[in-house]
């Protein structure tokens, strides 16, 4: 069941009385029952695959762990990182892999043997196999100590409000917390409440309401006008940026309810003035696992060829970080544009630096505004390969944009609610980044005002969410 | 924080959200009633799809006929739905409306038109009984329990803006977009031509529906409306003309229906009239409305 | 090697590395304090510490450095 099903608002209540009601010895048991029904109920094969990911980085980590020997515990973490990222590999990629083989093959008249074969992604597996993989080194860096507790191992991994969509964790930071379940807290019962209520306006207003325009305009680029496809590129980032971000929330918010603390997924995005920056505040959970397991890893191991070394290991890291979202050749190109973007203002930092000081820059408000749209236009940019069903529909869609202007498009019903959906949200980011602590809504001393926030913001959810996805589909000549 | 507390406050949250819900619901429901039309005691109903949504503008035709006329549409619904609309509309207003204008398209016959979620437009009516069975045997318990509780959720959208221009009077529901002829696709003549389906158990509840209006002592029109000419050039002709023949020989039989064909070659070959294959613009509102108001000028059509 | 010797290469080598003639460094100094200190500059500093002194780190031990201090103690059991 997904966050924004009402299944899962009938389920989690539940969960959450269980859960107090359960002795504090036992919580995190119940916890972990609760999370195999949860992802038992998405689709059970696949919890037979969430198990096994779940056994072999308990017994490679183990063995880790009883072992002095360096090369023989790098061997242990290879051999485990190898077997659960097979499962990942052959459900996400083979498909696209082996249909690309074919059709190359096909051009020279050759024949590959292996069949067409269309698989079902296992829920989550991009997520959980990550934190098996980051949980595995962290034990080879002697960072944290191998769990002896299976059943934690098993919650870790499995840790239902993380299991789907993340943020991506660390071991260090869940497993006391599970080994060590706070008392309730019904401070944090309330936090945990805001956070989702505030995941759901995001998600189902915001991010859904201008999925509907944007996906409009995307399926049928080659009739839309520039023009159209022009605010469409503009409004997808903002889509992308509430979907995941509102999720993360519910996540965080969920666990919160149950006294545990979880990471912080996005910080403010669109207020970035550099890619850099960007990177710091956007999926970080995915981008801080990047940096510390391959960025870092690969910049090491080039340190010696200095900023070329700097530069081949971002190209790489996110690469992978392209390859992550998905298997078309789309996310490659992304990736690889980010890794342009970064380094090339690695390249150029020094420069940007004294150019800043020079003409003390850094303080005027013009100069951020242009630095926040520039690095917004550039991830634009990137998102429309993202966003685009082939790299060369995305190498469409910009020379559109460039060439024809044309009419615009309107859905005025979904483009106003999801305008004034954003505008909420922007304005509250705003606040947040450059006046901190003033102006509080959620968090203001008086009662009423925060009250009237609540009823306001779940009156706008029940009223603009977007609850039943597709429009219906009517008169299919 | 204590547990008293927040509980206490966990209640207080959740009445004062059911009180300002069960408020805001009838202001929303009065609201629907007024852009519909259903509150002034009308003396004609337009019942029909997106095609009649967009086809007709129900004010307009107020004002050429002199009669008060409502419009009760929704996109998407097929004949199943269009019955229920018919028996909510006439339990809930007896006696008022003497004409019925019943739109009838190439597919309202046709398995393929089910989507299976169309009950939820009848969710702000959530309090008609006979409403809440018809939900009750469509929509799945969650769904069902939730709607009937949480009122607010039973407006979308769609719906809000309807009780906004119900409440601003504006009456205006339209495309401005023209058909852009050159990029629309139409399949090639080598896939065959679609099948106009007359699916039997559809065909019982029109009769039914008819039957209804019958016995609420009504005049029926059923009126064709105008689909783009190289749209219809996709169907199978000898099916299309099966249906067309149908309605004429229903009301050769049935003495209240009358038969009115506004899918003329004069508003089919007009591109400038659509805004896309099935569904008029402003203009193509425009003359239609001026169409269907000298029919019920006419002694025969009121 | 003496601290305070190391800490005056340091200095320098620091000051060379992200550009800036006034930089002082001290043992509870981080990446936060310095303002072109980042992940992508980290690796160009370990690279230049490596080669100015002629010692070689092992990933684990970057893993365990939170501030300069900590950063020196590594070094000094290599010298």
């Amino acid at each position: 069941m997904v966050f924004t099903s009402i299944n899962f608002l009938l389920f989690f209540p539940l969960v959450a009385v269980l859960y107090y009601l359960t002795p504090v010895k036992y919580r995190w048991l119940t916890l972990l029952v609760v999370s195999y029904f949860f992802y038992i109920n998405i689709r059970p094969v696949y919890a037979l695959l969430l198990a096994g990911v779940t056994a072999s980085t308990y017994v490679f980590t183990r063995l880790m762990d009883s072992t002095a020997d360096d090369v023989v515990k790098k061997r242990y973490m290879v051999v485990n990182i190898i077997l659960i990222l097979l499962p990942l590999f052959f459900f996400k990629y083979f498909g696209e892999i082996n249909a690309g083989v074919t059709a190359t093959l096909q051009k020279f008249y050759l024949r590959w043997p292996l069949p067409e074969i269309k698989l079902l992604l296992p829920v989550g597996i991009s997520f959980y196999t990550f934190m098996a993989i980051g949980y595995t080194i962290d034990v080879y860096n002697e960072d944290i100590k191998a769990e002896k507790n299976f059943g934690m191992v098993a919650l870790f991994i499995s840790f239902f409000p993380l299991v789907l969509s993340g943020p991506i964790e660390r071991a260090k930071n869940m497993l006391p917390q599970f080994n060590h379940t706070k008392p309730v807290d019904y401070g944090d019962i309330v936090k945990g409440m805001k956070l989702m209520l505030w995941g759901y306006f995001m998600k189902l207003v915001v991010a859904d309401r201008i999925g509907l325009y944007v996906d409009v305009v995307f399926n049928e680029v080659d009739t839309q006008s520039g023009t159209t496809l022009l605010l469409s590129s503009m409004l997808y980032p903002f889509q992308v940026y509430a979907d995941l971000g509102g999720y993360s929330l519910i996540a965080i918010g969920t666990a919160k309810m149950l006294g545990i603390e979880v990471m912080q997924n996005f910080k403010r995005p669109f207020f970035a003035v550099s890619m850099a920056e960007f990177w710091r505040r956007w999926h970080i959970s995915l981008i801080t696992w990047i940096t510390d397991y391959v960025y870092t890893p690969l910049s090491f191991k080039f340190r010696k060829l200095g900023m070329r070394g700097v530069v081949l290991s971002l190209l790489i890291a996110f690469l992978i970080s392209g390859i992550w979202h998905g298997a078309a050749l789309t996310f490659v190109a992304w990736g690889l544009l980010q890794g342009i973007f970064l380094s090339m203002e690695a390249v150029m930092s020094k420069r940007r630096k004294s150019f800043e000081e020079q003409y003390s820059l850094g303080r005027r408000w013009w100069y951020i505004l242009v630095c926040c749209l520039l690095t917004f236009g550039l991830f634009a940019l990137s998102q429309v390969f993202a966003r685009a069903s082939s790299i060369s529909n995305a190498c469409l869609v910009l020379k559109r944009i460039v060439s024809s202007r044309g009419g615009l498009y309107l859905d005025m019903t979904n483009l106003l609610y999801a305008f004034f959906g954003l505008g909420i949200l922007l304005l509250s980011e705003f606040r947040d980044e450059f006046f901190p602590g003033k102006l509080l809504v959620f968090e203001n001393k008086i009662i009423l005002v925060r009250y009237t926030a609540y009823l306001g913001v779940f009156f706008f959810i029940l009223y603009f969410g977007v609850f039943n996805g597709n429009r219906f589909i009517y008169f299919q000549f | 924080m204590k547990f008293t507390i927040f509980l206490k406050r966990l209640a207080a949250f959740a009445i004062i959200f059911l009180l300002i819900d069960y408020t805001a619901s009838i202001w929303m429901l009065k609201g629907l009633n007024k852009f519909y039309g259903f509150d002034n005691k009308p003396e004609i109903l337009i019942n029909g799809s997106s095609m009649t949504l967009s086809g007709f503008h129900r004010t307009d035709i107020e004002k050429k006929t002199a009669k008060r006329v409502c419009v009760y549409a929704k996109e998407g619904v097929g004949v199943e739905d269009r019955y229920a609309m018919l028996a909510q509309f006439f339990s809930e207003h007896p006696g008022t409306v003497k004409t019925v204008i019943y739109e009838v398209n190439p597919l309202l016959f046709s398995s393929k038109l089910t989507a299976a979620n169309t009950y939820t437009i009848f969710y702000p009516f959530f309090d008609n009984k006979a409403i809440n069975q018809y939900i009750k045997e469509r929509a799945g318990t969650a769904d069902y329990l939730v709607h009937k509780y949480c009122r607010a959720a039973r407006f979308d959208a769609l719906t809000i803006n309807f009780v906004l221009k119900g409440y601003m009077n504006n009456y205006d529901n339209f495309k401005t977009s023209v058909l852009n002829t050159e990029t629309t696709y139409f399949p090639k003549e080598e896939f065959g031509k679609v099948m106009i389906e007359n699916n039997t158990g559809k065909l019982n509840v029109f009769e039914k529906t008819m039957q209804l209006l019958t016995d609420n002592d009504t005049r029926v029109v059923l009126v064709m409306m105008p689909i783009y000419y190289q749209k219809q050039a996709t169907f199978d002709s000898s099916s299309y003309n099966k249906l067309v023949a149908f309605y004429r020989n229903y009301t050769s039989t049935n003495k209240n229906v009358t038969y009115l064909d506004l899918n003329t070659s004069e508003l089919s070959h007009n591109a400038l009239l659509f805004s896309d294959l099935l569904h008029l613009n402003r203009e193509g509102q425009k003359k239609i409305t001026e169409s269907i108001s000298e029919f019920l000028k006419k002694p025969a059509g009121i | 090697m003496e601290r305070d010797l190391l800490k005056e290469k340091l200095t320098e080598i620091f000051r060379r590395v992200f550009n800036d003639d006034r930089l002082e460094v001290n043992d509870r100094l981080t990446a936060n304090d310095v303002s072109n200190w980042d992940s992508l500059s980290h690796m160009i500093l370990i690279g230049e510490v490596e080669k100015s002194l002629g010692i070689t780190f092992k990933l684990k031990e970057l893993n365990k450095m939170k501030n300069v201090g900590d950063m020196m103690d590594i070094i000094l059991t290599k010298l």
